[in-house]
C-alpha cells in the first residue's frame, strides 16, 4: 500500500512546484537584485551629479574665460581711451600723437594704432612710416558702430591689406570738443588672444573665440599644429550663432572628436566665447561608472549566485537525499540514512526511519495475522467463499474448490462450477447465488438448502451467506460457507429405513412369537410341556437373532447355523456336519434354523439323540442348479415309528417351508433312523 | 353378529408373506376361522402371478416381500377387484394414497382382529 501512495506522488505530482534549485536560485536574485538596483540608483545619482558638476564647472569656466577676455580687451579699451585724450590729439598735433601712439603699440604688444576720420580716412598708423601717404581704411564697419554708438567697439576678424595678417581692431572714439572727431583704432594680433587661449583653456577642452561673421579669431588646440584663425567655425556652432548662450551643442571637432560645444556672448565684443569639451570627458565617466557598476553588479550577481550554489548543493544533497529515502520507504521499508547538512532534514530523516520501522511492523503483524486467518480458514471443513466489488473472488478455500470439484475459482459467472439447483429444479443464475445476494442487496442467508451438481453428481449443500460492511456500513464484500450434508441426508435416510426395519422386523418376530405359542399349543401335553417346548423354541429363536446379530443382519454361515441349533441338544462327538461355506439370507437363517431346531428338537425327544449311542450326520452339497441340497440322517437311534399325528415340527418343516417357493422338503421315518432332505435355493 | 355377505366360513384366502412362522400363524388362525387357503406366495413375482391368476375371495398381503414393497401386488388385486387386506409390521401411515383406506392388519394380531379385518374386506 505504502508503494502505491509513493507510486502515485511519482507519477502525479511531480512536475508541480519550483524544485529546490529553482528557489535557491530565485533567492539569490531577490537578496541580489534589489541591492543591484539601488546601488546602480545611487550609481546613476551619483554619475549624474558628477556629470552635473562637471558641466557645472564646464560653464563657469566658460563664463571666467568670457570674462577674461573681456577684461583683456576692457584693459586694451582704456589704454586706447587715454590715447583718445591724450593732450596732443586733443591739440591736433598727429604727430606727436603718433610718436605717443607708437609707444602704445610698443607697450601693449598691439599690432598698430590707426587714427581715422568720419570717412575712414586715416590720419595716423603707426605701421607705415610717419608721413607716409595713408589711405582710407578698409574694414570701417567697426569704426562706424563707434561713431554712431559714441562707444568703444571691437571689430570682427579683418585681414590686413598690407601683409594678408588677420587681425581685429579696439575702435574708440575720440572726443575733442564735444564732439566724436576722430576713432582711435587699436589693432590686435589674434596672438594676443590666443595667449589668453592658453591661459583659460585647459588641455583636453578646445576653446575658440568667434566673430560676428562666425569666424574663428582664435582657437586652442592648434589643429595639426596650424592656426585656424580666419577659418569658420563648425557648422554645429555657427548655426547657432544668433543665441545669447548655448550649451552642450553636441559636435564635432575639427579632428573628429564628437564633443559637446557651449559658447557665451561677450557684449562688449559681440563676440561668441567658445569652450568644447570631448564628450567622451562628460559622457565617458558616465558610462565607465556604469560600466564599472554592471560589472561589479554582475560580479556581485555571480558571486552571490555561486555562493548560492554552495550552500544550495549542501541544502539540495540533503533533500535529494531525504526525496530517495522517502521514495525507498516506499520499496524496502528500511532506510539508513547518515546525518546530512542540514539539521532539519536529519531531523526529518530520522523520524522517517521510524515511520519506516513502524510500517514494517505492522505489515508483519498484518501479514502474520492474514497467515493465521488464511490457516484457519484453509483448515475449516466448511467450504467459504469471499467476493469483493463486481463479484470478484477474493478468497477461497481448499474445501470450497473441493466442492465444487475444481482446482482453481476465478469467476461467479462460471455456471458450469457453480451449478446450483433449487428444490423446484430451477437454476440458480449467477446474480441469484446467495453470496451475491448478500454482496448485492446486503441480505443476510441462513441454511439455504440447494442441489449441487458436481462431477455428475447432485451433492445436497447448505449456503450461509453475509454482506461484509466497512466502517461507514457501506457493503464492501460478501462471505459464504457451504457445507455438503448429502451424507448426512444419506445416513438419516438409511437410519430413518433401518428404523422401519427394525420396527418391521421386530413386529414379525412377535407374530412369530405368536406363532410358536400357538403352535406349540398343539403338541403340548400339559402347561409344564407346554412352557418347555414354547421356552425352547423361543430361546432357538434368540439364538438364531444372535447369529444374525453377528453379521449385522447380513445373513449367516449354513455351517454355523446348524451347528448352533444343535449344540444345545447334543455334544460334538455325536453330530457331523459336511458341505461348503454357504451363506444364507436373514430368511433363511431363521427358516433353516427353525428346521434344524425341530428336527432337532425331534431326535432329542425321540430320535438318535434320544439315547446316548444315536448319531446324527448333517451334510449338504451346492447342486448344478444352484439349489443346496441338505440332508438330515439319524442312525443308531430307537427305532423309529411314523407319527399318528403331526407334530409341529412335522408340520413346519413339510408344510411351511415346503411352502417356500423352491423348497422341496421329504420326510422319510425310516426306522434306522429319520431322513430329512431339504432342497433349498440360494441367491 | 355375521351377516351372509362376510360369512367367514369357506372364504378362500390367498396369503402373501415371506415370513414362515408368521404364514403359519396366518394358516392356523384362518383354519381355526374356517377359511381354506387358497394358495401362498412368498416372493414378489411369484405373488403377482398368483394375485392375477387365482381364484379366491380375499387375500391377505405383507406389505414388504423380502424388503420390496407389495403395492404392485394391491393393484393387480385393486384392478381385479377382489378385496385384500394389508398385512404390516410398519405403521399405518406407510401405504400409499391409493390405499389408505384400505384395512390393514397390525402385526402381532389377534385371530378376533383378523376375523374383522376380513369381513370388512369382504362388506
Amino acid at each position: 500500500m505504502l508503494q502505491r501512495s509513493v507510486d502515485s506522488v511519482r507519477v502525479g505530482a511531480a512536475g508541480r512546484g519550483w524544485s529546490i534549485r529553482a528557489h535557491l536560485v530565485a533567492l539569490a536574485l531577490a537578496s541580489t537584485l534589489p541591492i543591484a538596483i539601488v546601488a546602480g540608483f545611487f550609481a546613476y545619482n551619483l554619475v549624474d551629479e558628477s556629470s552635473r558638476k562637471v558641466r557645472a564647472d564646464f560653464q563657469s569656466r566658460l563664463y571666467f574665460f568670457r570674462n577674461g577676455i573681456e577684461l583683456r580687451l576692457t584693459n586694451v579699451i582704456e589704454d586706447a581711451e587715454v590715447l583718445a585724450r591724450s593732450p596732443a590729439l586733443q591739440q591736433g598735433n598727429l604727430d606727436e600723437f603718433r610718436r605717443y601712439a607708437t609707444d602704445v603699440v610698443q607697450m601693449i604688444g598691439a599690432f598698430a594704432v590707426v587714427l581715422a576720420d568720419r570717412e575712414g580716412q586715416q590720419l595716423v598708423n603707426t605701421r607705415e612710416p610717419a608721413n607716409a601717404p595713408l589711405r582710407r581704411r578698409q574694414y570701417v564697419e567697426a569704426m562706424n558702430r563707434a561713431f554712431a554708438t559714441g562707444l568703444p567697439q571691437v571689430s570682427d576678424l579683418n585681414i590686413a591689406t598690407a601683409d594678408g595678417l588677420p587681425f581685429i581692431s579696439i575702435e574708440v572714439p575720440v572726443r575733442v570738443g564735444g564732439e566724436i572727431r576722430y576713432v582711435i583704432a587699436l589693432g590686435l594680433s589674434p596672438q594676443y588672444l590666443s595667449s589668453l587661449l592658453d591661459e583659460y583653456v585647459p588641455p583636453g577642452i578646445i576653446g575658440s573665440i568667434i566673430d560676428r561673421k562666425g569666424i574663428i579669431v582664435a582657437r586652442r588646440p592648434l589643429v595639426d599644429g596650424a592656426d585656424i584663425v580666419g577659418h569658420p567655425t563648425i557648422p554645429a556652432v555657427r548655426e547657432r550663432l544668433g543665441e545669447l548662450a548655448a550649451f552642450w551643442i553636441p559636435a564635432k571637432s575639427r579632428d573628429g572628436t564628437p564633443t559637446y560645444s557651449s559658447f557665451v556672448r561677450s557684449e562688449l565684443t559681440g563676440w561668441a566665447i567658445n569652450l568644447a569639451l570631448p564628450r567622451d570627458a562628460v559622457d565617458g565617466p558616465l558610462w565607465r561608472a556604469g560600466a564599472l557598476f554592471t560589472a561589479v553588479a554582475l560580479f556581485a550577481l555571480l558571486a552571490s549566485l555561486v555562493f548560492a550554489r554552495l550552500v544550495a548543493s549542501r541544502f539540495l544533497r540533503a533533500l535529494t537525499g531525504l526525496e530517495q529515502h522517502v521514495m525507498q520507504l516506499g520499496t524496502e521499508r528500511l532506510i539508513s540514512p547518515e546525518p546530512g547538512p542540514v539539521a532539519e532534514v536529519n531531523r526529518m530523516e530520522s523520524v522517517l526511519r521510524r515511520v519506516g520501522a513502524d510500517i514494517a511492523e505492522v505489515e508483519e503483524a498484518i501479514e502474520y495475522e492474514r497467515s493465521l486467518l488464511r490457516a484457519t480458514v484453509e483448515t475449516m471443513p466448511i467450504g467459504v467463499l469471499l467476493v469483493t466489488a463486481n463479484g470478484r473472488i477474493s478468497l477461497v478455500n481448499r474445501k470450497m474448490l473441493a466442492m465444487c470439484g475444481v482446482d482453481g475459482l476465478r469467476s461467479l459467472e462460471d455456471q458450469a462450477t457453480f451449478a446450483y439447483v433449487r428444490a423446484d429444479g430451477t437454476r440458480y443464475a449467477a446474480a441469484d447465488l446467495p453470496i451475491m445476494r448478500a454482496l448485492e442487496h446486503g441480505e443476510t442467508i441462513e441454511g439455504e438448502e440447494v442441489q449441487h451438481e458436481v462431477a455428475g453428481a447432485r451433492r445436497h449443500e447448505i449456503i450461509h451467506a453475509a454482506p461484509v460492511r466497512d466502517g461507514a456500513g457501506d457493503i464492501i464484500a460478501a462471505v459464504s460457507a457451504c457445507y455438503d450434508v448429502t451424507d448426512d441426508h444419506e445416513a438419516m435416510r438409511r437410519q430413518q429405513i433401518l428404523l422401519d426395519e427394525i420396527n418391521h422386523r421386530v413386529k414379525n418376530t412377535l407374530a412369530t412369537v405368536q406363532s410358536i405359542a400357538r403352535a406349540s399349543l398343539s403338541s403340548a401335553t400339559g402347561l409344564k410341556d407346554y412352557a418347555e417346548s414354547f421356552e425352547q423354541r423361543l430361546i432357538a429363536l434368540a439364538r438364531a437373532y444372535n447369529l444374525l446379530t453377528e453379521n449385522n443382519w447380513e445373513g449367516a454361515d449354513l455351517a454355523t447355523i446348524v451347528r448352533r441349533t444343535l449344540a444345545p441338544f447334543a455334544s460334538e462327538g455325536r453330530i457331523s456336519l459336511s458341505g461348503p461355506s454357504v451363506g444364507l439370507t436373514p430368511k433363511l437363517t431363521l427358516a433353516v434354523s427353525a428346521a434344524i431346531q425341530e428336527l432337532s428338537t425331534n431326535a432329542a425327544k425321540y430320535g438318535a439323540l434320544s439315547v446316548e449311542q444315536g448319531r446324527v450326520d448333517v451334510s449338504w452339497t451346492r447342486e448344478d442348479d444352484g439349489l443346496i441340497a441338505f440332508r438330515w440322517s439319524e442312525r443308531d437311534g430307537p427305532v423309529v415309528r411314523e407319527p399318528a399325528r403331526r407334530g409341529f415340527g412335522t408340520r413346519l418343516i413339510q408344510d411351511i417351508l415346503a411352502a417356500e417357493s423352491g423348497w422341496t422338503v421329504t420326510l422319510d421315518f425310516s426306522p434306522s433312523g429319520l431322513q430329512c432332505a431339504m432342497r433349498i435355493p440360494v441367491q | 353378529m355375521t351377516s351372509a355377505a362376510n360369512d367367514l366360513p369357506g372364504r378362500r384366502i390367498l396369503v402373501i408373506e415371506d415370513e414362515s412362522m408368521v404364514m403359519m400363524l396366518l394358516q392356523d388362525m384362518l383354519e381355526d376361522i374356517g377359511c381354506v387357503i387358497a394358495d401362498s406366495a412368498s416372493r414378489l413375482e411369484e405373488a403377482i402371478g398368483k394375485a392375477k391368476s387365482l381364484a379366491f375371495d380375499v387375500a391377505i398381503l405383507d406389505v414388504n416381500l423380502n424388503g420390496e414393497r407389495t403395492f404392485p401386488i394391491a393393484e393387480v388385486l385393486a384392478e381385479r377387484g377382489v378385496p385384500f387386506v394389508f398385512a404390516t409390521g410398519y405403521g399405518v401411515t406407510n401405504l400409499p394414497a391409493g390405499f389408505s383406506g384400505r384395512p390393514v392388519l397390525q402385526k402381532p394380531f389377534q385371530q378376533q382382529e383378523l376375523e374383522r379385518v376380513l369381513r370388512a374386506a369382504l362388506a
